[in-house]
């Protein structure tokens, strides 16, 4: 799975880079926005971690960006918690609060792709009409 | 305003209140029982001039005259006039006028009526415009049954016998009580006024007084959320690191090590994150299910509780509604199933009722601890004796005490023939 992982922690970003690089994953990294804008753009990213703490550019354009770039699953790290579901516009396909254990993640990543997989053959269906 | 500053004036505002209430009432209950002492006084004087006011007025033992000195004085015409000044100098208590004033007969308005044994009655004395003597004579006959005391608010009457006669004297005394009522209602008003501005400065003087608290606990707060937010990324990566040494070199014990630490510290960041959000969550209240609150959190420890070999009982009565923040509760709920999953051995019940409008949840589960009040489980970081080598924190149970008193409700525990029980009320 082509996965970007825009996270301002360095050794959070590497960690996770290799970790998930290890899982047969292929992981670019980008530790601010306007970096993982230009990784998103025609990058054919499926699975975006994005890290709502990511400077210079808002969460919500980068939401908004990696839509319009059809990446098909985000996953929102968030430090400050289950408060962020509160949060109007942020609206991602699984929320993962810090500290969490790579297992944890691996899971998210398995359970996230299912459901779009599963609803796939409806998406599809509508992009070929576009 | 937070809830120790309102509690602050309300009790303040309590106190002041039973204070000047408790003032003033024995204020005027003091007032009043002096005006009905020199009433009485003065239908004394009555009863002994035979309805009338006797030329000989010394003030019945006002001005520390015994009854025998005045019984001597009327019997002594020649020392009338020496009384009368005495006891004008000292004036007595109702007023500048006095009891011992010669104008008391003149002042004074009053009517005596004498009842013989067949009852008809006979007029002695009349001295009052505001009845006619017909009336006055079924005034008195209707309180022939008493003895001294009020009729028609402000009357002072007595009853004696005298020469195988009932009399009855009643005397006005309107002009004697207005002053009293007067004090009355000032004293009423002025508690109101006083209350208002005690009520006013306590507002502000709390504010002064609680400053400097809500300042300490914004700064706790503060601290916490640091604390928290600090703490997260450093522990997301030394999971990442550990992970990515044991595909490197291996699991061994230092990495199984590290991770076990990792996860306590993991388990107390995400505590103190919880701690915000549920004193948060209690604050935002609605109209929740108890109820099927309860069940939903029972259906999520079921599985342990029954593979930890408990049969699990459940009383709980449908529909007990309250108005709560609802994840505030849910956690208390989680947190207490969780604990019989956790702790039980053999059987469980838990239950929920609504007795008396409160509503009592109670979880029980066996135990092979000893008899005991077990009430300490709600303070932080206490933990029973067998729960040394099980998972937790110590914390779970102080936050559903914290959450349960924000809710104004109380907890407890105890152990007692090998079944503990914690019961919480609403």
């Amino acid at each position: 799975m082509k996965i970007l992982l825009a996270e301002p922690d360095r050794d959070l970003l590497s960690g996770y880079q290799q970790l998930l690089t290890w899982h047969a994953h292929e992981v670019s990294e980008a530790f601010e926005g306007t970096q993982t804008l230009t990784k998103l753009a025609g990058g054919d990213i499926e699975l975006l971690i994005l890290d709502e703490t990511l400077p210079r550019v808002s969460l919500a354009s980068v939401l908004q960006f990696a839509v319009e770039e059809k990446v098909r699953t985000i996953v929102l790290l968030s430090a400050a918690g289950r408060k962020v579901r509160e949060l109007s516009g942020v609206k991602a396909d699984a929320y993962l609060s810090l500290p969490f254990e790579p297992e944890e993640l691996y899971q998210l990543i398995d359970e996230v792709s299912d459901k779009k997989n599963q609803g796939d053959p409806e998406s599809k269906g509508a992009e070929t009409d576009e | 305003m937070n809830k120790a500053r309102k509690q602050f004036i309300l009790y303040a505002m309590l106190s002041v209140f039973i204070l000047l209430t408790l003032l003033l009432g024995v204020l005027n209950a003091v007032n009043f029982t002096m005006v009905a002492e020199d009433a009485d006084k003065i239908t004394e004087m009555l009863s002994q001039g035979g309805g009338e006011f006797t030329e000989n007025m010394d003030g019945l033992g006002m001005g520390g005259q015994s009854q025998n000195d005045q019984m001597q004085m009327q019997g002594d015409p020649s020392q009338s006039g020496q009384g009368n000044q005495g006891g004008f100098q000292d004036g007595g208590r109702i007023g500048p006028m006095g009891l011992n004033s010669p104008e008391i007969s003149e002042s004074i308005r009053h009517f005596t009526v004498a009842f013989d044994d067949s009852g008809s009655a006979e007029v002695i004395a009349y001295k009052m415009s505001a009845v006619s003597e017909e009336e006055a004579v079924e005034w008195a006959r209707s309180l022939l049954d008493r003895q001294t005391g009020w009729t028609k608010t402000t009357y002072r009457f007595r009853v004696y016998e005298q020469d195988g006669k009932t009399y009855v004297t009643v005397i006005d005394q309107g002009r004697e009580l207005t002053p009293s009522y007067r004090i009355l209602v000032i004293s009423a008003v002025g508690e109101v006024i006083m209350l208002g501005i005690s009520t006013w400065f306590l507002i502000y003087i709390s504010r002064k007084l609680f400053k400097p608290l809500e300042e300490a606990d914004r700064k706790q707060r503060r601290f916490i959320q640091d604390v928290e937010q600090e703490f997260k990324v450093p522990l997301t990566v030394l999971n990442a690191d550990t992970e990515l040494i044991e595909k490197e070199h291996g699991v061994s014990k230092t990495t199984e090590s590290i991770r076990r630490q990792v996860r306590k510290m993991s388990a107390l960041v995400k505590r103190l994150s919880s701690l915000t959000f549920y004193e948060e969550a209690s604050q935002t209240r609605t109209e929740v299910d108890l109820s099927a609150l309860l069940k939903e959190e029972i259906e999520k420890q079921r599985k342990n509780i029954e593979d930890a070999g408990m049969d699990l009982q459940l009383d709980i009565q449908d529909g007990l509604t309250m108005t709560c923040g609802k994840e505030a509760i849910r956690q208390v709920f989680a947190e207490m199933t969780g604990n019989v999953a956790v702790y039980g051995k053999d059987h469980a019940a838990i239950s929920m009722k609504k007795n008396d409008e409160r509503i009592t949840v109670s979880f029980s589960n066996g135990t092979e601890l000893p008899d005991q009040n077990a009430e300490g489980v709600f303070d932080r970081f206490v933990r029973l004796d067998n729960a040394k080598d099980l998972p937790g924190d110590g914390l779970g149970l102080s936050y559903v005490r914290e959450i349960v008193r924000n809710h104004d409700g109380r907890c407890s525990a105890r152990i007692e023939g090998g079944v503990f029980t914690a019961t919480v009320n609403f």
